[in-house]
């Protein structure tokens, strides 16, 4: 009776109560998956804010393995993604602090991620698919982390304005204005693409 | 057609694609887009930015997510695996330091050693080691956590 009311408590359970119960537990097997299910996306996002792959690559490993320790953080109210992705930002942030050898006490600590793109060997180059998207790899490598950010949440991740004011932990009216200058720049790299040919 | 009615269908377009707009704009809006040519445009290249987004695709080094994933799992094992072995430890500490301390004064009484004498003889070479290694456990057990 009792394995009968525990199997119809987890069939009732949303993906993001299985996604925290699992990770309480540490259970390896839901883990790997779990793993495995959210490489790309991770590392999207990572690549997106760091504009760097190897970087983005090392990231990844160590956002799992704050995961794990910070388990008990995520009750699974919430999507998983945003509590996902601000670890991996926290991450991101720490990284760039260690390596312009920045205190901890810059009053700003989004301002870190306002470091201009390298321009050169851009993986946005790389993983450009389409004509489009090879038009506006350049913009996108030359804008500042923190819109290339704000695009990736919104339309690739689909995370409301809300979530990702809380992965990026600013106002919404500032993701809404990132969002927007970040578009105006692809729009205008576009246009103008379009008129010089 | 006036200046502003193109500011604000451009305004509204670009509202319209981080979060839903009211259905009574929409409809002004797809009015002005079915009679204005440049506003279309702009909502043509909002449309192709998105579909350029959408069009990254980054290589996957399939090896590289494989001991990624490897590397959690392991540790998420280790993790699990010795959830109880620090309270064991320090259980372990106490209760064996309770049946040492009962035997030694035991003994004491049998040999007429002065109290203070082996009460300090017990700490430094039974209380102190124990409580040693036990941190010599906890350190290396976070150390294995964070390699």
């Amino acid at each position: 009776m009792v394995a009968v009311v525990m199997a119809f408590s987890r069939l009732s359970e949303t993906e993001s109560q299985c996604i925290a119960r699992a990770l309480r537990r540490k259970d390896s097997e839901s883990i790997g998956r779990l793993v495995s299910q959210y490489h790309y996306r991770l590392l999207r996002y990572l690549v997106y804010l760091t504009s760097r792959r190897e970087q983005a690559e090392d990231l990844v490993q160590e956002t799992w393995m704050r995961v794990l320790e910070r388990a008990g953080q995520y009750n699974g109210r919430s999507r998983f993604e945003p509590w996902l992705f601000s670890i991996a930002r926290n991450l991101a942030i720490d990284h760039l602090r260690r390596r312009q050898k920045i205190g901890l006490n810059t009053p700003d600590a989004g301002a870190l991620l306002e470091v201009p793109a390298p321009d050169r060997h851009s993986p946005f180059a790389a993983a450009a698919k389409s004509e489009d998207a090879v038009r506006v790899a350049g913009a996108l490598a030359a804008l500042e982390p923190i819109y290339r950010e704000a695009l990736l949440l919104r339309f690739q991740e689909e995370l409301s304005l809300d979530e990702i004011a809380q992965v990026a932990g600013a106002p919404v009216s500032t993701i809404s204005s990132r969002i927007h200058r970040g578009l105006a720049i692809m729009r205008s790299q576009l246009e103008g693409e379009a008129g010089a040919a | 057609m006036q200046p502003e009615l193109h500011e604000r269908a451009r305004l509204l377009l670009d509202r319209g694609m981080i979060e839903s707009i009211p259905a009574e704009k929409q409809r002004w809006l797809d009015h002005h887009l079915s009679e204005c040519a440049e506003c279309s445009r702009h909502a043509e290249l909002n449309r192709r930015a998105i579909q350029a987004l959408d069009s990254f695709a980054f290589d996957l080094d399939h090896a590289a997510a494989l001991r990624v994933q490897e590397a959690v799992t392991r540790r998420a094992e280790r993790m699990r695996s010795t959830p109880l072995a620090v309270p064991l430890a320090i259980a372990l500490t106490i209760a064996g330091s309770f049946v040492m301390w009962q035997a030694v004064a035991w003994v004491a009484g049998q040999l007429n050693l002065p109290n203070r004498a082996w009460q300090f003889s017990f700490v430094v070479f039974w209380i102190l080691p124990s409580v040693l290694i036990d941190m010599l456990l906890l350190f290396r057990r976070r150390l294995r956590y964070d390699s």
